[in-house]
């Protein structure tokens, strides 16, 4: 047997296995499924948000949000106050523009410990409820943040589907500059 | 070629082929047990372009493809195409420590294996891991040259196809 078009059409047919033999994996398990839907608070938790500038108050329970959750509802939490929120994006976008009070982690920076940092210097806490971000779309980024989270041991873990340019597009609360308690990334 | 230098021949590629197997299926079971970790190291070497939304599918695809490969090395089936792949899969993955080398605003974990290591320290990934390559591609090499050998599904089926040939040949005359 010698080197030609055969070995290389052979290669392309075993890379073209390989990948159904990926799709079919990964359609039945992708990695977004892996993260486990947030643990409910316990009842005493619970808190009414305040609800401004409406005349009927709108009844928002964050018992009720899924793992992924639209921007009215990011909205409503972050208004609640007792929620972190992650932005999963480059710094560059996050410099021009992020949710109030948002940490910035992205996911290149995971293995540098910036959720480490996080943690200790945020005090955020495994307890605490966090909704991630970042572009919305096709973005990876949030949930890549997510699952990291989740192996920390954080329960209660939202991902913002819509992503940034919903939250700035909807006209809510945005800030600039770099990220004022972890500082910017190395 | 005489019999005996044939016969050593094939086993010392089927002992190349087995090790070459052996280290693609550890480390694609090692990144399919945890897409996750692996698909923020691929996210890690910012290779890929933004918005691309293609690392999950390639948290999948390269652990597969180096499965699949693996597995037809360990029986010799279309054996050359399955190193070629591998060394060409390797290469890639060189290149792309190299890159982050030559980028130092990076550090990344290599996650060739994933959380473990084979010849290099845990760590960021350097030219250790280049070299580590290397090794590993020059253990293909001989396959991709000279084919699975003599202990090979390939070879078996090659033959079966000589005999039927000269079956065929025999009924003719």
């Amino acid at each position: 047997m010698s080197w030609g078009g055969n070995t290389i059409a052979r290669s392309l047919a075993l890379v073209t296995v390989a990948t159904g033999a990926a799709f079919v994996h990964w359609g039945f398990r992708p990695i977004v499924t892996t993260l486990a839907p947030p643990k409910q608070d316990e009842p005493s938790d619970v808190k009414a948000p305040p609800v401004p500038d409406s005349d009927e108050p709108v009844p928002f329970n964050p018992n009720t949000l899924g793992t992924e959750i639209r921007t009215e509802d990011a909205y409503q939490l972050w208004l609640g106050g007792m929620t972190t929120f992650i932005d999963a994006r480059p710094q560059h976008e996050y410099v021009e523009g992020h949710i109030p009070f948002a940490f910035l982690v992205p996911p290149d920076s995971l293995a540098d410990g910036r959720l480490g940092d996080m943690m200790e210097l945020g005090g955020v806490f495994p307890e605490t409820r966090v909704v991630v971000y970042c572009e919305g779309g096709n973005c990876d980024a949030s949930h890549l943040v997510a699952l990291n989270l989740q192996d920390m041991g954080f329960t209660k873990i939202h991902i913002d589907v819509d992503g940034y340019p919903s939250w700035a597009k909807a006209g809510y609360e945005i800030e600039t500059g770099p990220d004022a308690v972890l500082g910017e990334l190395p | 070629m005489s019999g005996t230098a044939r016969t050593i021949g094939g086993a010392i590629l089927l002992a190349l082929r087995l090790a070459t197997a052996g280290l693609f299926i550890w480390a694609a079971t090692v990144k399919l047990s945890d897409p996750v970790a692996f698909a923020t190291s691929i996210n890690g070497f910012k290779i890929l372009p933004h918005h691309h939304g293609m690392l999950q599918p390639l948290a999948f695809m390269v652990p597969w493809t180096e499965l699949v490969c693996a597995a037809a090395l360990v029986v010799g089936f279309w054996g050359r195409s399955a190193a070629l792949v591998l060394g060409g899969m390797l290469a890639i993955f060189a290149v792309a420590v190299v890159s982050v080398i030559l980028r130092p605003d990076i550090s990344v974990e290599c996650g060739c294996f994933g959380k473990f290591t084979l010849l290099c320290p845990p760590g960021e990934a350097d030219w250790c891991n280049v070299i580590q390559n290397g090794i590993l591609i020059a253990l293909a090499l001989p396959v991709m040259i000279w084919g699975p050998g003599l202990f090979s599904w390939d070879r078996w089926a090659e033959h079966r196809c000589r005999m039927a040939r000269l079956d065929d040949a025999e009924k003719a005359s």
